[in-house]
């Protein structure tokens, strides 16, 4: 499988969320929410932004404390945290504000990223200090979630009213398996079990990895005729294991 | 003339501690006015000297000490760089994927490929196998024991690795000439480890 990070409408959707939030007329609302479905390339996508930004990131625990938050924050800064709570937060507000000057000078955007922000979407003590900090020094911040981030921040409006942004990761196109399997297959596969692929993985891109990885197997052992491999080509083989059931997903020899 | 011959110069004409003008100085050292004036200034950022008024110099009690004990006064950095009002780092390759490790658990150059390149580098796995084999020598990474799969018929599938020295946010950088990674995290002004 090729190493290449592909664009996907969900990628340029997270993409165009984060210039629309530079844009925002109010300075302090620079929340952005990302939600979606296991499997939909959250993390992949957030990974890839942090990666070319230098931003922070952060993974959420359910037993998350506001003082566990800070001393998370402190220690990815790699600033050695003071006891107290408010010297804490005092230190990460400067560090985080100093990089992201550094970021400002050399024209990137820089953030905050915290992932699996379930588990803290519901605890107001953690969510008003991330809000403080956002809000103090305007740093954009992304919370990343499954699905109830949304909701459970409806219930304090004095953080839901900051989001500027949110971005739904919706299950993939037809467009974004062609992309997928185009950029990352090293075996040209033709339409039909593109749209297979579409229908076994119901749109996760999970499962899209994993069928490249199969159809690559196959591919790679078989030379496609020109076209690509089709769906006759690969009848019988196991394309990927169904998320519902756990039970393999055979290629049909028709579709 | 090599750099901080002057200021050296200076701190042995006025050894003796007493506080002399620059008429005086000029006419006692090989130096021109202006190069009194810049070797002044320099001593006094390093609390060598002071300016009891304007023209007229004397050693601190640091200074007098330092001509005792026959410092020679370099060029460079007199106090150490914490990193406080420095430039943005350099966004290469190797830097955005030093990210990339520091929030992953396990890795392949694969993944750190997908992660950190933009697309106009010529051959950024090349790039970062280097990169990963110094920082495993260096002790930064480990290689874990099982190996991930790939789809080729006699591949032995990819190496995997795990970053277990994050030291901070700036990427440690290979030097050739010294066989060593160059950790700017480290110390006042970052330090040098060695790959055995």
């Amino acid at each position: 499988m090729r190493n290449v990070f592909v664009e996907t409408s969900n990628v340029t959707r997270f993409l165009s969320a984060l210039t629309a939030l530079q844009q925002r007329g109010a300075e302090e609302a620079c929340l952005v929410v990302v939600d979606g479905l296991p499997g939909l390339g959250k993390t992949t996508t957030l990974k890839n932004w942090v990666s070319q930004t230098g931003s922070v990131y952060l993974r959420a625990k359910k037993e998350w404390t506001p003082s566990w938050f800070m001393n998370e924050l402190l220690g990815v800064l790699k600033v050695h945290p003071p006891h107290a709570f408010q010297k804490k937060y005092a230190k990460a507000l400067e560090e985080l504000g100093q990089r992201q000057l550094s970021a400002q000078y050399d024209r990137r955007t820089f953030g905050l990223v915290i992932d699996e922000a379930d588990h803290v979407s519901s605890k107001s003590a953690i969510l008003e200090t991330i809000r403080d900090i956002s809000d103090i020094i305007e740093l954009p911040t992304i919370l990343v979630g499954m699905g109830r981030v949304n909701d459970n921040l409806n219930r304090f409006p004095q953080v839901a009213s900051r989001v500027s942004q949110k971005v739904r990761f919706d299950k993939a196109t037809l467009d974004d398996v062609k992309a997928l399997v185009g950029a990352r297959c090293e075996v040209p596969v033709a339409d039909d079990l593109l749209n297979f692929v579409l229908k076994a993985s119901d749109g996760f891109n999970r499962e899209i990895l994993e069928a490249i990885a199969n159809i690559e197997r196959f591919g790679l052992r078989n030379e496609p005729e020109d076209g690509g491999l089709t769906c006759h080509d690969m009848a019988g083989q196991v394309l990927l294991k169904s998320r519902v059931s756990g039970n393999p997903i055979h290629v049909p020899e028709m579709v | 003339m090599q750099p901080g011959t002057v200021p050296t110069t200076l701190l042995n004409a006025l050894a003796d501690g007493s506080c002399r003008t620059m008429d005086e100085l000029d006419g006692c050292v090989d130096l021109t006015r202006r190069q009194i004036s810049d070797g002044a200034g320099s001593l006094i950022m390093r609390g060598l000297l002071e300016r009891v008024e304007v023209g007229c110099y004397r050693l601190t009690p640091n200074g007098q000490q330092a001509a005792m004990e026959g410092r020679i006064i370099s060029s460079g950095p007199y106090r150490p760089d914490r990193g406080r009002c420095r430039a943005a780092q350099p966004n290469t390759l190797r830097q955005r994927a030093w990210n990339a490790m520091r929030m992953s658990g396990a890795f392949t150059i694969g993944d750190l490929v997908m992660a950190a390149a933009c697309g106009v580098e010529k051959d950024p796995e090349g790039n970062l196998r280097r990169y990963l084999k110094a920082l495993v020598n260096a002790g930064y990474l480990v290689e874990l024991p099982v190996r991930a799969a790939s789809s080729k018929l006699t591949s032995n599938g990819f190496k995997r690795f795990r970053l277990v020295r994050d030291t901070g946010p700036v990427a440690p950088v290979w030097r050739h000439r010294s066989k060593g990674l160059f950790d700017h995290n480290l110390g006042d002004s970052g330090e040098i480890v060695l790959c055995p």
